[in-house]
């Protein structure tokens, strides 16, 4: 099992959707830790850990992380069966789950 | 001497409910529009005889005149006249107590960047990454809330920001107006301690929540009921679509705190274009929500949002 905790290996303030909007936005958080770790650990969970942050995470942060990753073409059903969240406030992971749901939705439809 | 066109105040300052107040001050405000961006012309806005002026209204005026300050290069562009304490004590308190005088007389950008740093009540930005803190924090300072509700404020007053700088100024027709002044948006917000609640309201000036929803469509040519069918879909929660991602979660962040169980009350009220939706939440009651068609046009989006959190008894 992989776990990666957001705070301290990250940013305790992850923020924006896009790369202008922060240095630690959602598409630099997926390119550089999500895509990687998910491609490099086939076999294993990965537990992301948002303990500690300092700032609430928005959804437009969860939405371009976890739907954006499959968008850049990685399996939905893959993410969903390696992904565990880790969080003080639950509807992160259900907001997440949902946003991979209907990115694979979107995809599907082109 | 150079004289100044005077442009008189409504008495009740107001665009919270439909009606002769709210007419009358969007009517006000589009007139310093006229007189300042289009014809440029020196004005003194007297505000010496308002006896309310409610946050809405008073962050609408806040806005219309940084705006104007902001793309004229005339300093002294726009002048005030504001109520005395001694003669209306009530304008005073509105006008002058709540901190809206020293803000209307911002008028270059560092002054306006003081205001953050003095903790004003009235402030505005242009960067989301930072001010979204500063602003929870500065609530968080009197509200106390658990870590937990304070993720879930911040998380909101965030993307209100975000939804700005995304979406409100995309059009090409506030090219010029963003190179001025960036994709601004104006705030106010405070700690309610009479009624344990955080309020927090955001004002642009670009295109409705409709418009940026439907992009080259003439929302006039449009019905009523088909307008509403368009915010629905513009604030339905969890709506998204590729073209479009995640629009409308805007509004699903500042709904988290019922879904997670953290708050006893709280309303949101969006007023954009010619829509106003209002969702409400006490405790032990389900949410209500409602969409309705204002008479007024609306210039922008105006977003009020209260929480009460739930305390441990």
């Amino acid at each position: 099992m992989k776990t990666f905790n957001v705070a301290k290996e990250f940013s305790k303030t992850p923020f924006g959707r896009y790369s202008t909007d922060s240095p630690y936005s959602a598409e630099n958080f997926r390119d550089s830790i999500l895509i990687p770790l998910f491609s490099e650990n086939e076999n294993e969970k990965i537990t992301i850990d948002f303990t500690g942050i300092a700032m609430g995470l928005g959804s437009s942060f969860l939405e371009e992380a976890f739907g954006g990753m499959v968008r850049q073409g990685i399996d939905a059903n893959i993410i969903k069966n390696k992904l565990i969240i880790k969080s003080k406030l639950p509807i992160y992971e259900s907001q997440i789950f949902r946003f991979i749901d209907e990115a694979a939705q979107s995809y599907r439809n082109g | 001497m150079v004289t100044s066109l005077v442009l008189k105040s409504p008495v009740h300052l107001s665009v919270d409910l439909d009606g002769q107040e709210k007419t009358n001050t969007l009517n006000f405000l589009n007139t310093i529009d006229k007189y300042t961006i289009l014809e440029k012309k020196m004005v003194l806005i007297d505000l010496s005889d308002v006896v309310i002026a409610t946050a809405t209204a008073s962050l609408m005026l806040f806005a219309f005149v940084n705006r104007s300050q902001i793309l004229t290069p005339e300093l002294n562009l726009i002048r005030f006249k504001f109520p005395s304490r001694k003669v209306n004590s009530e304008g005073y308190r509105w006008i002058v107590q709540t901190g809206l005088s020293k803000a209307l007389l911002c008028n270059t950008i560092d002054k306006i960047t003081g205001l953050t740093e003095s903790n004003s009540y009235f402030q505005s930005s242009i960067s989301p990454d930072t001010h979204s803190y500063k602003t929870a924090a500065m609530l968080q300072k009197e509200a106390k809330m658990t870590s937990e509700q304070f993720e879930l404020l911040s998380s909101g007053i965030s993307e209100a920001m975000l939804n700005v700088n995304h979406h409100a100024y995309e059009n090409e027709r506030y090219s010029y107006q963003t190179s001025r002044m960036g994709k601004r948006w104006w705030q106010c917000c405070w700690f309610d301690s009479m009624n344990d609640s955080t309020v927090f309201i955001i004002c642009d000036l670009g295109e409705g929540l409709c418009n940026t929803y439907i992009d080259n469509q003439n929302l006039f040519s449009i019905n009523n009921l088909k307008l509403i069918d368009v915010a629905k879909e513009a604030l339905a929660e969890g709506y998204s679509r590729f073209k479009n991602v995640g629009r409308g979660n805007g509004s699903e962040d500042m709904k988290r705190p019922i879904k997670s169980n953290i708050s006893q009350y709280e309303s949101l009220n969006i007023l954009s274009h010619r829509i106003q939706y209002v969702y409400s939440y006490q405790k032990n009651c389900l949410p209500s929500e409602t969409y309705e068609i204002t008479p007024e046009l609306f210039p922008g989006t105006i977003i009020k949002w209260v929480l009460t959190p739930k305390r441990e008894s």
